[in-house]
């Protein structure tokens, strides 16, 4: 028979890919969004009795303590990237848009692997180098002999590139595998 | 309408903002921006969220997989005394429920970790710390073929042993583990793995098979995606850049769990299914070809009973491959190892790891009996293999004209200080050559057979060479067809290279090989002859050469 404690760990597994996507939309560096998400696994855990679905979904109320430990994390460690409040709250809403639907985002997970098959060989590479071998832009620019706004640059423009597909191949009828 | 300067500086300022790299007064700049087009905001939250999806998408890691494989509870701590041998039974029972409830306890961990002191666990000094408990290897490397691990990049010689908690990052080649408990793996770079126990281990990227005999029953392989349990049988598994996994059983049968939280599944032989970081698993066509399998040493009665197998006079050779048996090919008939059949120690197979580089396998080219066909562009090299200053080599092969202008086609190169090599010339006639680096005999010392070949027609060729009888004979067809003083030392513990140079990159061999035969001793003439002769009887050589020679 499951408990209290196992539907709570199943919950938090269906939920830890909306909640890391939303934290990054405040913390930016993967790593430290995770170390966010940990904390607030903790305190979730901790307050797990509090939790009713009576209360909203289990993301809206991970949400809740996730801004609040996103927030605390960046005013300590990273305050030059923090918004004014008012533009905070105009894209918090528009965060919570985009980690709202959990189906939605497994088939944008599937159409995000197709794009990116479609990108070149040199966009592939350059998010590769980003992505997996963690290299800082600094060092992605040495290697190109470009200049770090060129590849900042480059950067956004592949993920552009990547929302357009991805929201291209999410159109009814298109199936991205 | 953004202006192309302004969204141009938009596109830096979010860049540098989710790479973290932004300053205080580019935050403001940003901000500037959204409040003169808001249209951007949706537009930053796109990036944002692409950014988080990319990262995640590299990663390859599911959260909690993550944290499992960081956390203590699969590894002994520091302090922990050594388990007694009654209490392993119940860390395996402990194990087999933490297998069938994987998805729950995995993130149950995470809370543990935490509460543990989460920053310790997660970091590369807790795992080293961890991996310095003086226990016993509980995994070691029993063989390394052309391999380059990451750490020997830098200068830092990888060891054999691996203690809980390490990591292995293989960058080349192949290797193969051997677990306490049993199972043996086959390692492809690039790969990279972490230690969990002596029965299980993280592959965090590359492709792996393992044969688990029933001691190693339960063995675990964790993967971003998922986790496989071994229920005694022989599979692979290959962990993509994106996390996903590919699990193809070859014999027997496996479960898998999918990081997922769904339901486990088992898959049995010829079956393969691909488990997803954060989706549902796919079942997938089964291809054991894709993977390079744990060679089973060879068992004797498996071996043929013709050529020289039939003489009860000799023993068996130290190197012995015969094209009947014992070689593993790939989807495209490649071979990609050749088990030696031979009495060596060592499993001296020859492998090659470079499918462009791998012969081909045909079933019937040696008169009906299968060869290797070599095209100018392949070789295979064997694990390191120590030989005297006495040695008898026969080899069955059949030369095809070449195209490269090295200068010769080289069928099997001893590779030591000085070296012994049995090549095919122009002509196309077969040559013995030791070539010496330096002293008395330095440079080529060549024996060139009389007799040209014929090209694409079997032969049985070789050579009796000895330091202590100062003999160096070659052979073709039962003839003994020149012979000289042999030319010093060449004892060498070193991978022999079939088909090319031992740099591996000229005087590659073009034709078919169907058997060699490496007797790590001076044959007695009639020994040789008979070995021959057995040889020539079980391929259908005629003694006769060519009808005559044109030169």
């Amino acid at each position: 028979m499951r408990g209290i404690d196992d539907d709570f760990v199943m919950a938090f597994l269906d939920a830890q890919g909306p909640l890391l996507q939303y934290i990054q939309s405040i913390v930016p560096r993967l790593k430290d969004a995770e170390d966010v998400l940990q904390e607030t696994a903790i305190t979730l855990w901790e307050k797990r009795t509090d939790y009713s679905p009576d209360r909203g979904s289990f993301i809206a109320w991970g949400r809740g303590i996730a801004r609040f430990k996103a927030l605390e994390f960046m005013r300590k460690n990273r305050p030059q990237a923090i918004f004014s409040e008012a533009i905070s709250i105009k894209l918090d809403e528009l965060a919570i848009a985009a980690s709202e639907d959990d189906s939605q985002r497994e088939r944008q997970i599937d159409a995000l692997q197709c794009c990116i098959e479609r990108l070149s060989k040199s966009e592939q590479a350059t998010l590769d180098k980003h992505y997996r071998q963690k290299k800082s832009i600094s060092e992605i620019a040495a290697e190109h002999g470009k200049g770090l706004s060129t590849i900042y640059e480059r950067l956004q423009k592949i993920r552009s590139r990547l929302s357009r597909c991805i929201q291209r191949n999410l159109e009814p009828g298109v199936n991205p595998l | 309408m953004i202006p192309d300067p302004k969204h141009a500086r938009f596109n830096e300022l979010v860049s540098r903002w989710c790479a973290g790299d932004i300053e205080a007064h580019e935050t403001s700049e940003l901000e500037a921006l959204f409040t003169e087009f808001p249209e951007l905001l949706e537009e930053f939250t796109d990036a944002t969220r692409l950014n988080s999806m990319l990262a995640q998408q590299y990663r390859g890691e599911a959260f909690a997989t993550k944290l499992l494989l960081n956390s203590a509870a699969h590894e002994p701590g520091e302090d922990d005394p050594p388990m007694p041998l009654g209490q392993h039974e119940r860390a395996y029972d402990t194990q087999r429920i933490v297998a069938s409830r994987w998805a729950l306890l995995a993130a149950s961990v995470i809370f543990v970790a935490g509460l543990l002191g989460y920053g310790y666990l997660m970091s590369d000094r807790g795992a080293e710390q961890l991996a310095k408990n003086n226990l016993p290897a509980p995994v070691e490397i029993i063989q390394r073929i052309d391999c380059v691990f990451e750490s020997e990049r830098w200068g830092v010689m990888q060891e054999n042993d691996f203690q809980i908690g390490e990591t292995l990052q293989l960058a080349e080649g192949l290797a193969f583990l051997r677990f306490a408990r049993g199972a043996k793996v086959s390692i492809e770079g690039p790969a990279e793995l972490k230690i969990l126990s002596d029965n299980s281990f993280y592959l965090n990227e590359g492709r792996i098979s393992a044969v688990c005999p029933p001691s190693a029953n339960g063995f675990e392989i964790n993967t971003p995606s998922g986790k496989i349990i071994d229920h005694g049988t022989e599979f692979g598994v290959h962990v993509l850049a994106n996390g996903a996994a590919e699990t193809h059983v070859f014999d027997g049968e496996v479960e898998v769990y999918p990081s997922t939280g769904q339901e486990s599944f088992r898959l049995t032989s010829a079956m393969a299914a691909r488990t997803r970081v954060n989706k549902k698993y796919v079942e997938i066509p089964n291809n054991p070809s894709l993977f390079i399998r744990v060679p089973d040493r060879l068992a004797l009665d498996a071996m043929p009973k013709e050529g020289i197998a039939a003489l009860s006079q000799l023993e068996r050779p130290r190197l012995w491959f015969d094209a009947t048996i014992g070689v593993q090919v790939d989807g495209k008939d490649r071979v990609i190892c050749w088990q030696n059949m031979g009495s060596a120690k060592v499993e001296s197979n020859a492998w090659q790891v470079d499918p462009g580089r791998r012969p081909v396998f045909e079933p019937e080219t040696a008169n009906g009996r299968p060869a290797l066909r070599f095209d100018e562009n392949q070789f295979l090299a064997t694990t390191p293999l120590k030989l005297g200053n006495e040695v008898s080599v026969l080899v069955v092969a059949a030369t095809q004209p070449r195209e490269k202008n090295d200068q010769n086609g080289q069928i099997i190169n001893f590779n030591g200080s000085s070296i012994l090599v049995l090549d095919v010339i122009d002509g196309p006639r077969l040559e013995g050559r030791v070539y010496a680096h330096g002293g008395k005999y330095k440079g080529n010392n060549q024996l060139q057979s009389p007799i040209p070949l014929k090209q694409g027609e079997l032969f049985v060729g070789g050579c009796r060479y000895s330091v202590q009888e100062d003999l160096f004979q070659l052979f073709t067809n039962g003839e003994l067809t020149i012979e000289s003083p042999a030319a010093g030392n060449i004892a060498a513990n070193s991978s022999r290279v079939i088909g090319a140079h031992r740099w591996r990159s000229q005087d590659f061999y073009r034709g078919a090989i169907a058997e060699i035969v490496v007797y790590d001793r001076l044959l007695s003439e009639d020994e040789y002859q008979l070995a021959m002769l057995a040889l020539m009887d079980k391929y259908k050589i005629q003694p006769k050469l060519v009808e005559d020679d044109p030169s």
